[in-house]
C-alpha cells in the first residue's frame, strides 16, 4: 500500500495564503442598479414623511404638556384657600396636647 | 467624465452621472463587500448600501482623497456595520437555541464560503484562507483584504481604515502572522494535506 506523503506544513500555509492570486473579480447581478434606485427613492419618501411625522408628534406632546400644566396649577390654585397647619400644630392637634387653649 | 465631476454632478442631481459612477465603481466595492461578508447575498445588500451612501454623501465629497478611496471608506464601513449585525444576531441566536431546543438548526457556523472568482485548483485552500480571516480583528480582516484581495497601496489602505502608513504596514504583519497560526492549527488537526 501506498501511503501518500503529507505537504509540509510550511509549504501547505504558503500556498493557502497565496491562494486568492490570480483570482477574477465577481460581478454583481444585472438588477443592482434598479435596487440602489428604488432603495434611494425609497429614502427620500422617507426623508420627506419622518420629520413631519415627527413634528406632529412633538407638537401634540407639546399641547399635552401645557394642557397638563394648567390643570395642574388650577388644582393648585384651589388648595391655596385651605389654611395649611404647621408640624407643631399638626402633633398637638393629633395627641390632644392644647387642652390649655395656647396659640401656637 | 472624471470621477470628482462625476460626483459633483450627482450632488446636483444628476442620475446619469450616478448610473457612470456606479458603473466605475460596482465590480471593486461588489468584491469587497463579497471578501469582508463572504455571502452573495450580504454583499449585494451592502453595495447597495454604499451607493445610496455615496448619492447622498455626493455633495459633501472633500477632494483630500482619491474618489476610489473615498468609495472604499464606506465600502469598508458598511461590511463592518453588517459584520457586527450579523454576529448579534448569531449570538442572540445561540441563546435562543440553548433556551429553545426546538427553535430549529443553529447558524452558528456559517457555510464555507467559495468566491466566484477563485481559480478551480485554488478553491480549497481559498475557502479555509477565507474562513481564517473571518477570526481576525476586524481591522485586521479590513487590511489583509484591501491588500491582498484588492491589491491597493499601503498608503490607500492607511487613508480607508484612518490610519498611519506606518500602523497599516504593522497592522499586516499581525493580520499574517494570526493567519498562519490559524491555520498551522488547522493543518495540525487535520494531520497534514
Amino acid at each position: 500500500m501506498i501511503e501518500m506523503e503529507k505537504e509540509p506544513k510550511d509549504s501547505w500555509i504558503d500556498k493557502v495564503m497565496e491562494s486568492t492570486a490570480g483570482m477574477q473579480k465577481a460581478v454583481p447581478a444585472d438588477g443592482l442598479f434598479h435596487k440602489i434606485e428604488q432603495k434611494l427613492s425609497d429614502t427620500v419618501v422617507y426623508a420627506r414623511t419622518v420629520p413631519l411625522r415627527t413634528v406632529s408628534m412633538a407638537a401634540a406632546s407639546i399641547i399635552l404638556l401645557v394642557v397638563a400644566n394648567v390643570y395642574i396649577l388650577g388644582n393648585t390654585a384651589n388648595d391655596t384657600n385651605v389654611i395649611e397647619k404647621s408640624p407643631v400644630e399638626s402633633v398637638v392637634e393629633y395627641y390632644g396636647l392644647n387642652e390649655n387653649g395656647i396659640n401656637f | 467624465m472624471q470621477p470628482e465631476e462625476l460626483l459633483f454632478q450627482i450632488g446636483k442631481g444628476d442620475n446619469t452621472a450616478f448610473k457612470q459612477l456606479y458603473e466605475l465603481f460596482k465590480v471593486r466595492v461588489y468584491n469587497t463587500c463579497l471578501s469582508h461578508l463572504q455571502n452573495e447575498s450580504d454583499a449585494e445588500e451592502a453595495t447597495q448600501d454604499v451607493f445610496v451612501e455615496v448619492h447622498r454623501s455626493a455633495a459633501g465629497f472633500k477632494s483630500n482623497a482619491a474618489v476610489s478611496t473615498w468609495i472604499y471608506r464606506i465600502a469598508v464601513n458598511k461590511c463592518i456595520d453588517r459584520i457586527r449585525h450579523n454576529n448579534r444576531q448569531k449570538r442572540f441566536a445561540f441563546v435562543t437555541s440553548i433556551f429553545n431546543k426546538d427553535s430549529g438548526e443553529l447558524m452558528h457556523n456559517p457555510p464555507e464560503f467559495n468566491h466566484p472568482g477563485i481559480l478551480a485548483e485554488n478553491k480549497e485552500k481559498a475557502a479555509r484562507l477565507f474562513k481564517s480571516i473571518r477570526e481576525l480583528p476586524e481591522n485586521q480582516q479590513s487590511a489583509f483584504i484591501l491588500k491582498q484581495v484588492e491589491g491597493l497601496s499601503q498608503k490607500e489602505i492607511a487613508y480607508i481604515l484612518d490610519m498611519t502608513e506606518k500602523g497599516i504596514e504593522s497592522l499586516l504583519q499581525r493580520a499574517k502572522a494570526n493567519l498562519r497560526k490559524k491555520l498551522g492549527d488547522i493543518y495540525d488537526k487535520n494531520e497534514g494535506f
